[in-house]
């Protein structure tokens, strides 16, 4: 069946160009961000939007949305085929541990331009941890799950395959800690009544399945466009993703629905929980929760899966596609409700947005873009085709 | 607030610092309603330096930690500049270094050279002058005698023209600030987040 590019069809002059282009066009916006992000590391100067009240921003949720969403909703795919064994979700579990070691490293690397002096981390870990905070656990949890999820993804690719399950085992329970640990670093301090108490470690676990079929379910239908051995098995993954997504999104409507009703319901006493909510609802934020999280991210998506007129053969995927800009969105609503509200103590005067500035919104693109394009040049040369 | 700048190395803020809120100050003042219908009072606001602070719980590398007399110190070669401490503060009181500080050619020799200067990337805040507590302890111990009251009070109660602000042990029960703090009139700023501040207000006469 090989015909030089394996498994694929598509190699004429024209396909191979076009792979090209694409491949230009997406090493552009990573050129560009690192251009930036070398900057904003060693220039005097900084380069965001960000100031004192409002000291989290876009990096943050570009990471939440890498290390949590894409990078342990990739594991808990890939985990199905080679932790559970479910057989046909055997096909994906290299491009998924792939996937789940590219968006950690990616997102971690976004943390090197987000903290001032990251270099100060390596000594303060080693000399003098503080085991209660949350962003030290974070930081432990997440090295050891590189390790592993890097680890399970080197015995996949030489064919240990034994090896490889018993290491994705630890891994899976690994990526849910970690996962769970960044909602953590939101959900302990007292501070922000928004982000405070157990909702979201919870939420960021239910957001990385959502991330993770999405994700995959886009890459097993553009490889089924050109994997002509195993396009039947892709096809119907993509049919069976499908209707997780569509579980899954729906269990996500009352999430998002529960979340405002209990921050709005009898006008919270004006309090910071209240305030935070209604920045997402008629405030500086409405356009991206209405209509980044909630309509492209939730509800065209469902529509798109459920509803049988809309049915054809690309729909689920234009549906997964939403599904990860509202993961996005979600995580940049998440991070920026509580920041906008007005201080008690600075006289509560009116919301205060800090829209993220063009340097920022490079960096974090072109962290995305790297992710997309690292997975297309090792799919184009077929280095985790599954075989038989 | 000038004293406070002077005595701890705070670069002067500049127009462009205040509109892109990068402002540099350890404490500033903040206008408190005592009730809704009467007129704002300004009250100077630093660091609370809580007892059960969420900032140093917050801080990933100890940076950030609580000396045995009780004050919430900084120690800047350890911020990694995460600024969770910022998040973590209830008071807004932490600000970060977004751009490296500079100051004026003709200041740098008036700078205190008890102080460290902060780089770009760290996150600062009041210390209650923390450097003259260590001062006042060595004085004490080539005297051979212990800490006075008196000996150690920060640049912003030393400076006060009006004597609105005062400074003590509050351990001692006997202490000039421990009958303030025990006064009907004294409250501190969010009671209710149990962060037990040690910086206490007093409320006007009736």
């Amino acid at each position: 069946m090989s015909n030089g590019y394996g498994h694929y069809e598509n190699t004429s002059i024209s396909g191979r160009a076009g792979f090209w282009v694409w491949i230009g066009l997406l090493s552009l916006p990573v050129l560009w961000a690192v251009y930036w992000g070398a900057l904003s590391l060693f220039s005097a100067d900084d380069f965001s939007a960000l100031g004192n009240r409002t000291p989290w921003g876009l990096y943050i949720s570009g990471y939440a949305f890498l290390v949590v969403s894409c990078s342990i909703g990739a594991c808990l795919i890939g985990s199905l085929g080679s932790v559970f064994q479910i057989e046909r979700f055997v096909i994906l579990e290299k491009r998924a541990v792939f996937l789940a070691v590219t968006s950690l490293i990616t997102g971690m690397s976004l943390m090197l331009v987000e903290l001032g002096q990251p270099i100060n981390m390596i000594r303060g870990y080693i000399d003098t941890p503080n085991p209660a905070s949350p962003i030290f656990g974070m930081g432990v949890i997440y090295t050891m799950d590189l390790a592993l999820i890097t680890a399970e993804f080197i015995l996949l690719m030489t064919n240990n395959l034994l090896i490889a399950r018993r290491i994705g085992i630890l891994a899976l329970f690994t990526a849910i800690s970690a996962g769970s640990t960044v909602g953590s670093v939101f959900g302990l301090p007292a501070t922000k009544p928004y982000w405070n108490g157990p909702y979201l470690p919870i939420d960021f676990i239910l957001c990385a399945w959502i991330t993770g079929f999405a994700m995959m379910l886009i890459v097993a239908y553009t490889s089924a466009q050109r994997d002509t051995v195993h396009r039947e098995q892709l096809l119907g993954l993509v049919d069976s993703m499908g209707k997780w997504l569509a579980i899954f999104l729906a269990v996500d409507v009352f999430f998002v629905l529960w979340t405002i009703s209990t921050g709005l319901y009898g006008g919270g006493g004006g309090g910071d929980k209240y305030l935070a909510t209604m920045a997402l609802v008629t405030g500086p934020l409405k356009f991206t929760f209405w209509g980044g999280e909630v309509i492209v991210g939730l509800f065209l998506p469902l529509a798109l899966l459920l509803l049988p007129g809309w049915k054809k053969a690309g729909t689920p995927c234009v549906a997964a596609i939403m599904v990860v800009i509202g993961m996005l969105a979600n995580k940049v609503n998440m991070l920026l409700a509580p920041q906008t509200i007005p201080v008690p103590l600075f006289g509560r005067e009116a919301y205060r947005l800090v829209v993220p500035s063009m340097v920022e919104m490079s960096i974090v693109g072109g962290a995305i873009a790297f992710v997309v394009l690292a997975y297309s040049l090792v799919d184009r040369f077929e280095l985790l085709t599954h075989e038989a | 607030m000038i004293a406070c700048k002077h005595e701890n190395n705070v670069p002067y803020s500049t127009p462009t610092s205040v509109d892109s809120d990068h402002l540099r100050t350890w404490i500033r003042l903040v206008g408190v309603k005592a009730s809704p219908g009467r007129a704002s009072t300004p009250l100077p606001l630093g660091c609370q330096h809580c007892e059960g602070a969420p900032c140093t719980n917050a801080c990933p590398t100890s940076a950030t930690y609580q000396t045995p007399e009780g004050i919430v110190a900084q120690i800047y070669p350890r911020c990694i500049g995460c600024r969770y401490c910022m998040n973590a503060c209830p008071y807004g009181v932490r600000v970060f270094n977004w751009t490296r500080p500079e100051w004026p050619e003709s200041m740098l020799p008036m700078a205190n050279p008890h102080v460290s200067k902060r780089p770009k990337g760290v996150v600062e805040k009041c210390t209650f002058c923390h450097h003259r507590l260590i001062q006042a302890n060595e004085r004490a111990r080539a005297e051979g005698r212990k800490l006075m009251p008196g000996d150690y009070v920060p640049a912003c109660v030393q400076t006060c023209p009006s004597g609105a602000m005062a400074f003590g042990d509050l351990s001692d029960p006997r202490s000039d600030i421990a009958a303030l703090a025990a006064s009907p009139r004294a409250f501190r700023l969010k009671e209710e987040l149990g962060t037990r501040p040690k910086v206490i207000y007093l409320r006007q006469r009736e």
